[in-house]
Formats: structure tokens, C-alpha cells, sequence
């Protein structure tokens, strides 16, 4: 076995990691529910809801 | 004087020479080596940051089989690729604010996927019982994952010939060479051997292990 030095092992990761493009067939439905999650997580972090002017996050909610 | 006509085998590791052209070829085209459809990562960024979903999806579609593949090439689980995966992008869309730029987002991604990867292989695994009855301890220092994967083949391969090639007489000097770390003095003190003995057996026991699990020498010399 050839020794591999940790630089040059890395940038035989990266060059592997960069060359991936193909999606096996058995992941497709992941990755079409993780995209969906993802937008959503992202959705909520750009545009946190907003807090009406006066409450705090904790107090139960009005019963009117 | 005829040109010798044996086939000469190139290595398959890059060498520092061809490392540095691939860097300067990168630096002369920064944004094109990721193969991907944007030209400006910056862009792409602040494009997401201000909701474009078009932008999210380039960038989703360009990295998740990247991401998916590496690590289930090295997890060989789907459920567990699938999970660093989906920690990847939680990681990267949360973080996506604190990114300047100082390096492509293919090395940026490059690294959260490999940072998720290695996490897993420092998980508490299960222990390889000795033919001693104690514990062999896997290697659970930050090795690059190529390398962890390779210590472990190796270390199977060397149970199985420590098993099936060494007398038993080896297998006990093997145990209290390698695992309870004794000197070959006091090994030759408890066996009632004298060192060289001890010595000549290890020396045959190390190259009868070296032939059956190569890469042993250094992994135990590490």
C-alpha cells in the first residue's frame, strides 16, 4: 500500500467530491424530500415570524 | 541503443508538481472547476440570501449528489449517507450568511461534508475483541476517512491471519508486543524465551502478517 501523505489525500477527496454528479436512482426520493424541507428551513430563517408589538414568544395565547 | 519495451506503469497519486499546475489552473479559473452552472459563488449566495428559489435549487442540484455520493461511498449505508446529507445542508444553508468567499463554496461544502463524515466514523464503534480476550482499540484519532477505512481493512486482515497463520506460542508474543505494549525483555521474562527468541519469532510473525495484511508495518509503526 502506498502512504499517502493528508494534503495530497485531500485533494484526491476534492477532486472526487467535485467530480460527482450523479444521483443513484434509490436517492432520488430523498433527495426530492430533503429539497423540500431544506427550501421551507430556509424559508423560515430569511422571514422569522413576526412577533405582535407587546407579547413575548412566551405568553400562552389570548383567549379572545 | 533500443528503447526497453516493457510497459511502464504511471502512479495514480498526483505529485506535488501536478498538484501546483492543478492549484494555478484553479486560481486561473476559480469559479469554473466546480463545474457548475453559475459563474460567481458570491452571487449565488446573496441571490439565496434574498429567497431566490431558482438560485437554491442550482445550487441543491449541483451539490446533493456530491454530498450523497461521498458519503456513501465511505458509510456504504444509505440511511447513514442520507443522514450526514441532510446534516450537510442544514449546516450549510444555516451558515450560508457567514460565507465571504475566501474560498470556493466547493471547497467550503467540501469541508462540512467531510467534517460529517469523519464525525461518524469517531462515533463509539464496537470493539474488536483480541484472541486474547482484551480489547484492540480502532484508531479513533481525526484521520482523513480514506485513511480510517484503510486502518480498519488492514486490521481485519491482520485478525485473520493472527488467527489462522501464527503458532500459538506467536499469537501470545503478538498480544504482548502489540497490545500490552511490554518490552521484549519483559516479554522473554514472562515466556521463560530468551530475546532473541523473542525477537526472531516476532521478526517472522510480523513478515508472515506484513504478506497477508499489507500496510501493517506502518499502521503499527504510526
Amino acid at each position: 500500500m502506498t502512504a499517502v501523505p493528508g494534503k495530497i489525500a485531500k485533494d484526491r477527496e476534492l477532486s472526487e467530491f467535485a467530480e460527482a454528479t450523479e444521483v443513484p436512482k434509490d436517492a432520488e426520493p430523498f433527495r426530492q424530500r430533503l429539497r423540500e424541507t431544506l427550501w421551507k428551513r430556509l424559508r423560515r430563517q430569511l422571514d422569522p415570524p413576526v412577533r405582535q408589538p407587546g407579547r413575548d414568544a412566551d405568553d400562552p395565547p389570548r383567549s379572545d | 541503443m533500443s528503447q526497453p519495451s516493457a510497459v511502464i506503469r504511471t502512479r495514480t497519486v498526483a505529485t506535488p508538481a501536478a498538484l501546483k499546475a492543478e492549484a494555478q489552473a484553479r486560481k486561473a479559473r476559480p469559479n469554473r472547476r466546480a463545474s457548475t452552472p453559475w459563474e460567481d459563488d458570491g452571487e449565488m449566495v446573496r441571490q439565496i440570501l434574498a429567497g431566490s428559489r431558482k438560485h437554491f435549487d442550482q445550487l441543491y442540484d449541483a451539490y446533493f449528489p456530491r454530498v450523497y455520493r461521498f458519503a456513501l461511498k465511505r458509510l456504504r449505508d444509505p440511511g447513514e449517507a442520507e443522514d450526514v446529507t441532510q446534516e450537510v445542508f442544514v449546516t450549510v444553508f444555516r451558515a450560508l450568511h457567514t460565507f465571504h468567499g475566501d474560498s470556493s463554496l466547493l471547497v467550503w461544502i467540501f469541508g462540512i461534508t467531510r467534517n460529517k463524515v469523519n464525525r461518524r466514523f469517531r462515533r463509539p464503534r464496537p470493539r474488536m475483541e483480541s484472541i486474547e480476550g482484551d480489547a484492540l482499540e480502532v484508531p479513533n484519532e481525526e484521520a482523513a476517512t480514506d485513511q480510517t477505512v484503510d486502518a480498519r481493512r488492514i486490521l481485519d486482515r491482520c485478525q485473520h491471519a493472527i488467527e489462522n497463520q501464527l503458532t500459538p506460542l506467536q499469537r501470545r508474543i503478538f498480544h504482548l508486543k502489540h497490545l500490552r505494549r511490554q518490552s521484549i525483555r519483559t516479554i522473554a521474562g514472562s515466556l521463560g524465551k530468551s530475546e532473541d527468541a523473542i525477537k526472531a519469532n516476532l521478526y517472522r510473525m510480523r513478515r508472515a502478517i506484513a504478506a497477508a495484511a499489507p500496510g501493517l508495518e506502518q499502521l503499527l509503526d504510526a
